[in-house]
């Protein structure tokens, strides 16, 4: 790329920092929050004052300032145990995203630029894909492969392609009819170079939104596949396998054991969801908001 | 009316393929992945002439070809073969006992968010630009982002444990059943004037719908708000203003015309809405498909599993269908 266009890209890019940008607060808010889990993933060892696997000594202690959170059934310390329990949810996550991403957006490029027979047939299938309930397809993908971590980030990166593909094509059937490509191709740009020079970086802003708000949806699959037990086995810590260890003490007024794992879905994909939507609207041209 | 017709008739035969797409999809899924599907969802310890009889009960020992026709063959003709565990019924009689409670909550779950969708959103349009306009802004991202197993059991806890207003788990206090006419537990004591039914139906109901009807709510906060104060701007609700027409008359023009994209929304939302049930069932232990899913994966019942995920397929096509055909009667832009 010449050095304008770098220019061009990078200011496109890092405008939602600019401080007079409108919606700035909430990718703000949402990357501190990103952040602020990201943190608690690599740094748990020395965060956490208890090991999340071994008991304590005291069993469903309510919280205190001995355990801030209070302890489990096994007399674990429900605080360590949230913060261990960023790593799965984290790695799964983004394994599964960067996956549906990497198949995704190829595929949306490729139908939306060539057109044809290819991209009806794709098309179709990814509509039908995209119309089947996302949680229900990972359950049945994961309940083939077996519970294991792996096999579900593979569910969900099968759930999630059909997202990135749908945006990609459309942004790439605009695009393409637009003048500046015409006289890239007028110019004798071949397929690859029009694609890569010309319509990839004019698409960039849409594949980061697609990402955050589709991570933002992955972080709430990964945790209902988890409360289901397709993910994670004991003693393995992670937000939705806690909150579904915790629901048999609820009816004893035990809440300490539910509300703090499920609490942290909820923040994570808050976070990834305001970066989502601060983006959508600071990337769109004026007119559009 | 003959180009709604037509419509209508070219939109309901091309469900056929979408079907078949999803039915592949879900013969692949259950079939091609890991080599042999009773083999992973059984487990390593079971002898392998058992193994082999599983397969052949579940038609997996032919070529795959000679399968997948027989599948396509058996689900037209509504024949989803016989569960494996128990008494081996017909999945097809499974389902129809378990269809129906999954109906009910996603009706009354449905009802709720639109209805919290559309104050929620007309209070921001109206309000545009003030606080109120933000926290409602924020509320439609909050209630995306809220995990439902979470929500549900905080509700639980408030409502259920220390208030004892609602239950915290089934569909009707043990007994209490209505005579079955249609499965849902509502209309039955409606239909049969069983009052005690009806209340204690109504409030099992509560909460689950409660829970998946606020997670599904925000994105129609947004909808209805961003296309409100698109219609408020157009020419005629300004000469209706000129006019010196009621607020609340020009309230009510304005939604009007504001509703049409809410349907197209309601389609998309629905898969969703699915997907929630499942996550809803299983934390108010609400006897539907979901459950019914999860229960046969435990138990390794293969057919079953099967059998609730083209059913879920095929409901998906249908309501799809409904919509289109809904929207093409709303707005007649849209058959042309």
């Amino acid at each position: 790329m010449e050095n304008a266009e770098v220019k061009t890209l990078a200011r496109r890019l890092f405008k939602p920092l600019i401080p007079e940008a409108e919606g700035r607060w909430m990718v703000i808010s949402g990357l501190a929050i990103v952040i602020f889990v990201l943190l608690l993933a690599l740094l748990a060892e020395f965060i956490a004052p208890y090991n999340p696997t071994k008991s304590t000594g005291d069993v469903l202690a309510p919280p205190s300032l001995k355990h801030p959170m209070g302890t489990d059934n096994l007399g674990r310390d429900v605080l360590s145990r949230v913060i261990f329990g960023s790593r799965v949810v984290l790695m799964v996550v983004f394994t599964a995203s960067l996956l549906s991403m990497s198949i995704g957006v190829p595929l949306g490029l490729i139908s939306g630029y060539f057109g044809g027979k290819l991209d009806r047939t794709l098309s179709m299938l990814m509509d039908s894909m995209y119309a089947f309930p996302s949680l229900i397809l990972a359950i049945a993908i994961a309940a083939v492969l077996g519970p294991s971590i792996l096999n579900a980030m593979v569910a969900i990166s099968v759930v999630y392609v059909p997202t990135y593909f749908r945006m990609i094509r459309g942004q790439t059937l605009s695009i393409k009819s637009r003048l500046f490509v015409e006289a890239a191709k007028a110019m004798g740009a071949g397929h690859f170079k029009t694609l890569s020079r010309y319509i990839l970086p004019n698409i960039v802003t849409t594949i980061i939104v697609v990402f955050s708000l589709s991570v933002a949806d992955a972080i709430l699959t990964e945790a209902g596949l988890s409360f289901l037990g397709f993910i994670v086995t004991a003693p393995t810590p992670d937000w939705g396998y806690d909150l579904s260890a915790g629901k048999p003490y609820l009816p004893a007024g035990y809440w300490w054991m539910i509300t703090f794992p499920g609490m942290m879905v909820m923040i994570l994909a808050l976070g990834f969801a305001l970066i989502g939507e601060g983006l959508s609207e600071l990337y769109a041209p004026r007119g559009e908001r | 009316m003959s180009s709604l017709k037509a419509y209508i008739i070219t939109r309901a035969l091309l469900v056929l393929p979408t079907v078949i797409i999803l039915l592949t999809l879900v013969f692949f899924i259950l079939r091609i992945l890991p080599g042999d599907p009773i083999a992973a969802m059984v487990g390593q310890k079971v002898p392998p002439e058992v193994l082999e009889k599983m397969r052949e009960e579940a038609g997996l020992n032919k070529p795959i070809l000679v399968q997948y026709i027989s599948y396509l063959y058996d689900i037209f003709r509504g024949d989803f073969g016989r569960s494996m565990i128990w008494g081996k019924r017909p999945v097809i009689n499974e389902i129809a006992d378990r269809f129906p409670a999954t109906l009910e909550l996603t009706i009354f779950a449905f009802t709720i968010s639109v209805l919290l969708g559309i104050l929620t959103g007309s209070i921001a349009a109206f309000r545009r630009g003030s606080k109120l306009d933000a926290s409602m802004r924020v509320y439609s991202i909050v209630a995306y982002t809220l995990f439902i197993p979470w929500f549900g059991m905080l509700l639980q806890m408030l409502f259920g444990v220390y208030m004892h207003i609602f239950p915290i788990g089934g569909r009707i206090a043990p007994g209490m059943e209505p005579e079955r006419i249609t499965g849902l537990y509502v209309l039955d004591s409606i239909l049969t004037f069983n009052g005690e039914a009806l209340s204690s139906a109504l409030l099992h109901l509560f909460l689950p719908s409660l829970t998946l009807g606020v997670v599904l709510s925000g994105a129609y906060t947004r909808i209805v708000r961003n296309n409100l104060i698109e219609v408020l701007h157009q020419d005629f609700i300004t000469a209706y203003r000129a006019r010196g027409i009621r607020r609340s008359r020009i309230a009510y023009h304005a939604m009007k015309n504001a509703f049409i994209p809410v349907i197209t929304l309601m389609g998309l939302q629905f898969a969703i809405l699915l997907a929630g049930a499942v996550l809803t069932e299983t934390t108010f232990s609400w006897p539907g498909m979901g459950t019914f899913l999860l229960e046969r994966i435990q138990y390794r019942d293969y057919t079953s599993v099967q059998g609730a995920i083209v059913f879920y397929a095929l409901f998906v096509a249908v309501i799809s269908l409904i919509v289109d055909i809904i929207y093409a009667l709303l707005d007649p832009r849209i058959r042309y």
